[in-house]
Parts: structure tokens; sequence; C-alpha cells
């Protein structure tokens, strides 16, 4: 049986056609933006809401950039795979990346500064990260970081 | 991502971005919005094309307010979209940036 969601312009439920698409990027800021491009591509093909498509890409971006600044490189060839899952309760993501075993779900901000002056620019990313998504899963396979997470409803 | 940098009043700049404040729209602005808040001024960022933003475009935001700072001067966000209001309260600067929705409320704020 499909799961459902509510229609709002009538009573009836309509099904959710479950969909998953998969796609490999190297590690790059280039590729973080060709990786925020085919997500939002695939999101408006589903037509996923406005708030569920931005926050896909904020935590796939906040990710990605983390992997890419701060992870250490385990191969020349590292790599990020993105997998992107159409579900009755929203969009679920898998985020892979080949660099040295980090979880970033371990990891939020302290709080800001009280002044601009003290404040100490960085580390927003993670923060924002545990804030727009749910479910938010990490673990190390041997190869790569596997970071699991779903956002608002489609 | 577009950056366009006019004056707005003889104290104070406007700094109008459109596009996607994304690791590639951070790159874009980096140097020219380091420039302007190094010139003195107080600096009005105009955020209303603005429809995506990432903790690296945060960084360059909050950087730039903090060399106005210190030159006493204002830095001030217009209209940013509501999602991207989210992320800026979220990640806890909306007393560092302080958001301004109209221009009245610019001048007000400016001449506060």
């Amino acid at each position: 049986m499909l799961p459902c969601e509510a229609d709002a312009s009538s009573t009836w439920i309509r099904p959710v056609r479950e969909q998953t698409e998969t796609r490999s990027f190297g590690m790059s800021g280039s590729e973080v933006v060709a990786i925020d491009g085919w997500l939002e591509e695939v999101c408006s093909r589903w037509g996923a809401s406005e708030r569920a498509m931005f926050s896909a890409r904020l935590c796939v971006a906040e990710l990605a950039a983390n992997a890419i600044e701060h992870g250490v490189a385990s191969t020349d060839a590292d790599h990020m795979v993105v997998t992107v899952r159409r579900r009755s309760n929203g969009i679920e993501l898998e985020f892979l990346d080949s660099r040295a075993p980090f979880d970033p779900t371990g990891h939020a901000r302290t709080a800001a500064a009280q002044s601009v002056k003290s404040e100490a620019p960085g580390g927003y990313g993670l923060t924002l990260l545990h804030a727009f998504a749910t479910g938010l899963t990490y673990s190390y396979d041997g190869t790569y970081n596997r970071v699991r997470l779903t956002v608002g409803s489609n | 991502m577009e950056i366009i940098i006019t004056e707005f009043d003889d104290a104070s700049k406007r700094v109008t971005l459109i596009g996607k404040l994304d690791i590639a729209g951070a790159g874009k602005i980096e140097l020219p919005l380091a420039t302007v808040a190094g010139s003195r001024k107080n600096v009005v960022v105009d955020m209303v094309g603005v429809d995506f933003i990432a903790s690296i475009g945060i960084r360059h935001l909050v950087i730039a307010a903090k060399t106005v700072s210190r030159a006493n001067g204002k830095f001030l966000l217009f209209n940013p979209t509501p999602l991207v209001t989210e992320v800026l309260v979220t990640a806890g600067l909306e007393q560092m940036l302080p958001i301004v929705r109209s221009e009245d409320e610019v001048l007000a704020a400016l001449r506060g």
C-alpha cells in the first residue's frame, strides 16, 4: 500500500509515490554548487514545498561544506554521494563522504556572542543542520561517513 | 550572485545582493563586501533578492558587520525572505545583524 498525504484542495487522500535518486560528486566547492542545483531540480520535479526544498538544500550544503573545509582527506579520490528519497512524511536525505571519520551530529555551536564585536564568525553550519533536519543520525562504515536526516513535509 | 553597491546617503552605502548566498555566492561577495565594510560608513544590505543562504554566506555578513561596528557604524539587513530570516534567527544573529523591513525603519535605525 502506498503512503498518503492530505490534498489541501479537497478531502481526498492521494498517494505519494516514493522515489529515490542518487548521485556522486567530487570534493570541491564547485561540486557543492552542483549538488545544490541537482537537489533543486529533483525537489522541483517532485513538487516539494518551498520549505522542504530549502531545508534539503541547506542541510546538504552544510554537510558538504563541512566535509570539504574540515574533513581530513582519506584518499586522492575522496568524494560525496547524495541520495534523496521522497517519503510521505517529507524528504529523506542520505549524505556520504569518504573523508576521515567525523560525526557532525555530535557538534553544535555554542550560543552567539552578546555583541558583534565579540562574535567569532563561524560554526553556524552545524547549528543550522540540527535546526532544519529531523531524525539526524550518523554512522561510519569503514569507508563512508553516513548522515541520514529528514526535512519537512513535501 | 550579483552584488550592486550604491550610495544610500552621505554616511551610508547600500549593498544589493541578488541570487544564492551559497559557497559560490559567498566567494563573489567576499572582497566587495569587505571593501564597503571598511569604508567607515553605515552599510545597508538589501537582501530581498537573496533566495538561499548557507553558513558560509552568514560568515561573510558577520565579518562585515564586525568591521563596520569597529568604526562605530551600523550594519543592517533589509527585508530578507522568511526562510532566509529563519536561517539568520536560528543562527542566533538577529541582534548582531538587525533586520529592517521598510525604508522608514532603515532611516530610523541609522539615525538611532
